[in-house]
């Protein structure tokens, strides 16, 4: 018997011309945490794929549990012990908890009859797994992702599950959620399975990995133990650029503030609220979720409500009732979900950058000058350094990181004087979250007045020259220079 | 494959519009109610025997469901077809107004049957005098009813013009001839030229009115349907049902008795009619159909003219029948 | 009953549409004067026609209620009915066949429609398709089929006698107190309930019935559960082709006639009484007695409203609303699971 559970040795795969994996190396220890980090694109998937059964590999070994595995379909890895929880969780929202627990085993098992005796007692089974207690008739799709979540693992452990594989698990969750998702996973590890854990989130794989493995451009540059690994080195090994937190230094405050908030209410949402910006400034505003943080952030952008207190813009008194009104008054709103919000997926590259900006690009008639359109977007694209070859490909083209990057472009076309970022960087890489905070610096820098909310403290700490921290729809503390911590935030939302 | 497919559909679709025209002879088209239906599909044996005999080809379009809108629409295409003669039997002939003027306007000869009272046509041409067949209708439903007791009036549609004017001279003939008759609504209950639909309406009606007595039906859905239901109800000779109906269609309800007559005419004559008169205008023969003008078949050698109230003539000739098991075998449809 | 049952109960569609029934029930009863629910015999002539209307729209609904949990809409299925019993009475009536006997014709219809259906999900499974699409191009293929290729004719006293026997049995035969007039519940309508019964166990008794619902709620989750999902859809669709020809054959022997077009437009009152059942146009959802209770509701107040004296035209008004309604609801509830 090997150390290893899993072991995999020279995997190479490719798609077309595509060379996805690149005589990967990579191995699992029962019983431990592994992370697969790597940036967007990197072969996580592809790798996570031909594990499940899903692909074949072009060539390399693959042994489990110390026998060699020549031929893996879904139903073998099934068989070995081997579950993937993907990043959807593949639930069925319409059905119970119960049946959601229960179907697959079912299926696997070749029933034909429905005996809901069974079914509840193999879903009590699943349940008393990791001691979870939920109501079995509830309706699947009426959870919180993380209950969602953990009624997916307790599936997959029904299945002798030797090793789980969790794809992305925190992206949609709290960080409360994390955390209890991490005590689950913690929990599995200490009863002898092997947990691989996908991720791109530095603090996460540090906290929770005993082992790494980093994939770059489909090859694995560093496996090893976490604990001999430096943040640095991890950024590192991701980008393979070195990349340091750069804080942010204020240049250029102006003297009148530009945007004045007094006493600012949304009924049920947050109350008397007040603070000012001035240009040259980056404000953050955090708070958990449910603080009151993004509805004052949709009230600035007149997509929310105010029953109560003032705007002023430049000493002026404004009354905020729809986006467009916003942006007239020259203020810029980049949405928390840049996917269903901010962005057309399947328009191109060029059009979204442009789009807040076309009555620019428009003929007397209200036809489009495209080839300026293009001329236009394509500084924009080397400004950003969007990575894609042609602004005419669809905008779903890009990694997240770069979809972000036109959210963000889209608004720098106009002249702005307030440009508001919700969770700015929610789902990017790390390389290309170092590029939009640069950004961002730079344009503070340039006269910009920038508020950004968010949750991620590392963030705001990096990034703001002021901070106001908000709770239970309430403004609870303001702290400036080289009091923004991390601690000084938290004992104030705590 | 997909491509393939495609590749396929679009040929067919070229082919189906290249249609050989001979030359001299007039593009006709004619457009009935509806097709695929018995009373339809024997007109359109009629214009296909007439086209025969002529050695004229006769496109006939129709839609698959009694609806005014997909005609109006069949119409329109055949009229940017390019086409001489437009022959048709409107479902409604307001809605048919405004495409028969753009026909005329293109030098089309119009020629409409069951439309007595549209403006934009050549000719309208009926096959009787419609006041006359509704008073024949009540004089046939009365003698059944022992001329007494309650009745209700039934139409294929609310905007079918001509049974909706039988039906009123069938009440018009009733309240001059036979005071002991009750129209029990005023309210006219149409079943959308649907038989299972005057099944439905007569068992509800027959709920709400329990000694309704006689369904005056028009169109030749109404008594079949009528009479499935009266059989059923087990009311064979205390209730009565009539209208205009196809002999095949009611024969069992005749020899059953549930029915004793229905009221017909041939609309394969008519049909054939309207094609007469219009090739008499195309070639110039007549300017103008005059009373005694003979247009060439059984019942029309000398054909009636009268005025639509709108200040407009159209052309009637003489007769509908009635069908009773005696004679419904004779009519071969 | 604890909370959160009730709860439940109170959040799907089917409770709120039982409420309406019992209301529209009590409202026909008073304003009808006592003739919907006769006591102590429970049957009127009013009634039976209603059960009578709810045997063939009752069991189209549930051909279109197991499409639609499988996420899937059929349009065809009318047209499917019309071409198999057209062309069933057509071959009986040619061949001299079920003068005494329906079953062959049945089967037949069956048949006929079983092989339509199996085109429907081999289109369906194999292309992976929009079902909306697929059969609305074989709705018009069929229907073209029938009219224009056949030129399959009405067939109305000429129908096969055993045709025309087999649609009057009926389990039970009254009078009414009033007038004296005979009424008869129909036999037909122990093929409504027995249908009923037996998709009602496959849906919730059979794991081929769970893939239905598990298909329309996550079609990947599905594969990746382990379901043949083309397997299923091929069997769904094939099974409601052949359910599809067998209804219409019942059509054809209640009415005691076969007429080809008899079925257009047919889909457009059966699904939304579907929808309104509490069946979601997205998938995943529905149920055997939501369905019936809708088809109800349809029937009772189409048979009701000259008797109530509302004009037939409000019908047409009163279908609109079916489908607003069902619609929004669907919707809002989808909306409501999403977040």
């Amino acid at each position: 018997m090997s150390e290893y559970l899993l072991q995999m040795t020279g995997i190479d795969k490719r798609f077309g011309g595509v060379h996805a994996l690149d005589n990967v190396n990579f191995a699992v220890r029962p019983g431990k945490v592994m992370c697969l980090a790597g940036e967007n694109g990197c072969g996580k998937s592809t790798l996570v794929k031909i594990i499940s059964g899903v692909y074949t590999r072009d060539a390399g070994e693959i042994t489990f549990e110390g026998q060699p595995i020549h031929h893996i379909t879904p139903a073998e890895a099934t068989r070995l012990g081997i579950q993937v929880i993907y990043q959807d969780l593949s639930i069925f929202p319409n059905l119970t908890v119960m049946e959601n627990l229960a179907i697959n085993s079912e299926i696997t098992a070749g029933r034909k009859i429905v005996n809901r005796k069974r079914w509840e007692q193999t879903a009590r089974e699943a349940l008393s797994k990791i001691g979870y207690d939920i109501d079995l008739y509830a309706k699947m799709g009426d959870l919180s992702v993380a209950d969602k979540q953990l009624v997916a693992i307790c599936r997959a452990l029904l299945f002798n599950a030797k090793l789980i594989i969790m794809d992305e698990p925190t992206t949609a969750l709290t960080k409360k959620e994390v955390d209890a998702l991490f005590k689950t996973v913690r929990q599995l590890r200490d009863s002898g399975i092997a947990i691989m854990f996908i991720s791109h989130k530095t603090e996460e794989i540090f906290e929770i990995s005993d082992d790494v493995c980093i994939m770059r451009n489909g090859k694995n540059v560093y496996s090893g133990e976490t604990k001999d690994l430096t943040k640095r080195d991890f950024t590192f090994y991701m980008t393979g650029r070195e990349l340091v937190d750069d804080y942010f230094v204020p240049t250029n405050i102006s003297e009148k503030p530009v945007l004045q908030v007094e006493h600012l209410t949304w009924k049920g949402k947050y109350e008397d609220v007040s603070f000012d910006l001035r240009k040259g400034e980056i404000l953050g505003i955090t708070g958990l979720l449910g603080s009151g943080r993004t509805e004052l952030a949709l009230s600035l952008f007149g997509l929310g409500k105010v029953d109560g207190g003032t705007i002023a813009l430049n000493g002026k008194p404004v009354k905020i009732t729809s986006p467009i009104q916003a942006q007239k008054l020259r203020i810029g709103y980049v949405p928390e979900d840049r996917l269903t919000e901010g962005l057309c997926l399947r328009q191109p590259i060029a059009d979204n950058i442009m789009l807040s900006s076309l009555k620019q690009l428009t003929r007397a008639l209200g036809t489009i000058r495209h080839d300026e359109l293009f001329d236009k977007s394509n500084e924009w694209v080397s400004k950003f350094s969007i990575a894609t070859d042609d602004a005419h490909k669809h905008a779903s083209t890009l990694s997240g990181g770069n979809q972000q990057k036109i959210v963000l472009s889209k608004w720098l076309n106009n002249d702005l004087d307030v440009l508001i970022l919700n969770g700015p960087t929610v789902g990017v890489d790390i390389g290309a979250k170092q590029d939009i905070h640069a950004l961002v610096h730079e344009l503070a820098n340039q006269g910009l007045a920038v508020i950004i909310i968010s949750d991620d403290l590392a963030e705001v700490v990096v990034n703001c020259n002021r901070v106001i921290v908000m709770k239970d729809g309430r403004l609870v503390g303001e702290m400036t220079g080289d009091r923004i911590t991390e601690d000084n935030i938290l004992d104030i939302i705590r | 494959m997909k491509k393939i497919i495609a590749a396929v559909l679009a040929i067919m679709m070229i082919l189906s519009l290249v249609a050989a025209v001979a030359e001299g002879t007039p593009r006709i088209a004619y457009v009935p109610k509806v097709i695929g239906q018995p009373w339809w599909d024997h007109v359109q044996q009629g214009v296909e025997q007439w086209a025969a005999d002529n050695g004229i080809d006769v496109i006939y379009k129709g839609g698959t469901t009694v609806d005014a809108a997909e005609q109006v629409q069949i119409m329109t295409d055949l009229v940017n077809q390019g086409i001489d003669i437009l022959c048709f039997s409107p479902n409604d002939p307001d809605a048919c107004e405004e495409i028969c003027k753009q026909a005329r306007e293109k030098g089309i000869i119009v020629i409409a049957t069951e439309a007595s009272g549209m403006e934009n046509v050549d000719y309208d041409i009926e096959a009787f005098d419609e006041a006359g067949l509704g008073a024949f209708l009540m004089d046939e439903l009365a003698a059944q009813m022992g001329e007494e007791g309650e009745y209700i009036t039934m139409v294929g549609s609310m905007t079918m013009e001509s049974q909706n004017n039988w039906a009123d001279a069938a009440v018009a003939r009733a309240e001059e001839a036979y005071p002991n008759l009750v129209l029990v609504d005023d309210k006219r209950v149409e079943d959308n030229s649907d038989a299972q639909e005057a099944y439905n309406l007569t068992m509800q009606l027959k709920e709400k009115y329990p000694n309704l007595k006689g369904i005056l039906g028009t169109g030749s859905f109404d008594a079949p349907g009528a009479a499935r239901a009266i059989e059923e109800m087990g009311l064979t000779g205390q209730m009565f049902a009539i209208s205009v109906a196809m002999p095949a269609e009611v024969s069992d309800y005749l020899i059953s008795g549930t029915l004793k007559s229905v009221a017909l005419w041939d609309a394969s004559v008519t049909a054939k009619v309207q094609l007469n008169c219009a090739m008499a205008l195309f070639n110039g023969q007549a300017e103008k159909i005059e009373e005694g003008t003979d247009l060439l078949e059984e019942g029309y050698h000398s054909v009636h003219i009268a005025d639509n109230g709108k200040g407009k003539d159209f052309i009637y000739g003489d007769g509908y029948l009635a069908v009773t098991v005696d004679n419904w075998e004779s009519f071969g449809f | 009953m604890n909370t959160a049952k009730l709860k439940r109960m109170t959040r799907r569609t089917e409770f709120y549409m039982l409420i309406v029934l019992i209301l529209l029930i009590a409202l026909v009863q008073v304003r009808s004067g006592g003739k919907l629910i006769a006591l102590p015999g429970v049957f009127t002539r009013l009634n039976v026609t209603v059960l009578r209307t709810m045997v063939v729209d009752g069991m189209f609904a549930m051909c279109s209620l197991v499409v639609m949990i499988s996420g899937g809409f059929d349009l065809s299925f009318p047209a499917i009915a019309a071409l198999s019993y057209s062309l069933t009475t057509t071959l009986c009536l040619n061949n001299g066949w079920c003068q005494s006997s329906p079953i062959a014709g049945l089967l037949l219809a069956m048949a006929i429609g079983w092989v339509l259906g199996m085109l429907n999900g081999w289109i369906i499974s194999n292309f992976k398709l929009n079902t909306m699409i697929v059969t609305l191009g074989t709705q018009t293929f069929f229907t073209g089929i029938s009219m224009g290729l056949l030129k399959l004719k009405e067939i109305t006293s000429t129908l096969p006698e055993g045709f025309k026997a087999f649609g009057k049995l009926y389990i039970f035969e009254s009078a009414d107190p009033a007038s004296g007039i005979r009424f008869t519940l129909s036999a037909m309508v122990l093929f409504l309930i027995a249908l009923c019964a037996i998709v009602s166990f496959i849906l919730n008794k059979t794991m081929f019935g769970r893939a239905l619902y598990a298909i329309g709620g996550n079609e990947v989750s599905a594969e990746r559960a382990g379901y043949n999902v083309k397997r299923t859809k091929f069997l769904l669709y094939s099974a409601v082709g052949a359910l599809a020809g067998f209804i219409g054959m019942i059509r054809v022997c209640m009415e005691s006639q076969s007429i080809p077009k008899a079925m257009v437009g047919k889909e457009m009152t059966i699904i939304p009484a579907v929808i309104l059942g509490g069946a979601s146009i997205y998938g995943g959802e529905g149920t055997v007695f939501g369905t019936v209770v809708a088809v109800g509701i349809i029937s009772l107040v189409s048979n009701s409203m000259l008797i109530l004296g509302i004009d037939t035209y409000w019908q047409q008004f009163f279908n609109g609303l079916v489908i607003l309604v069902g619609v929004t609801v669907s919707a809002l509830q989808a909306k409501r699971q999403k977040h």
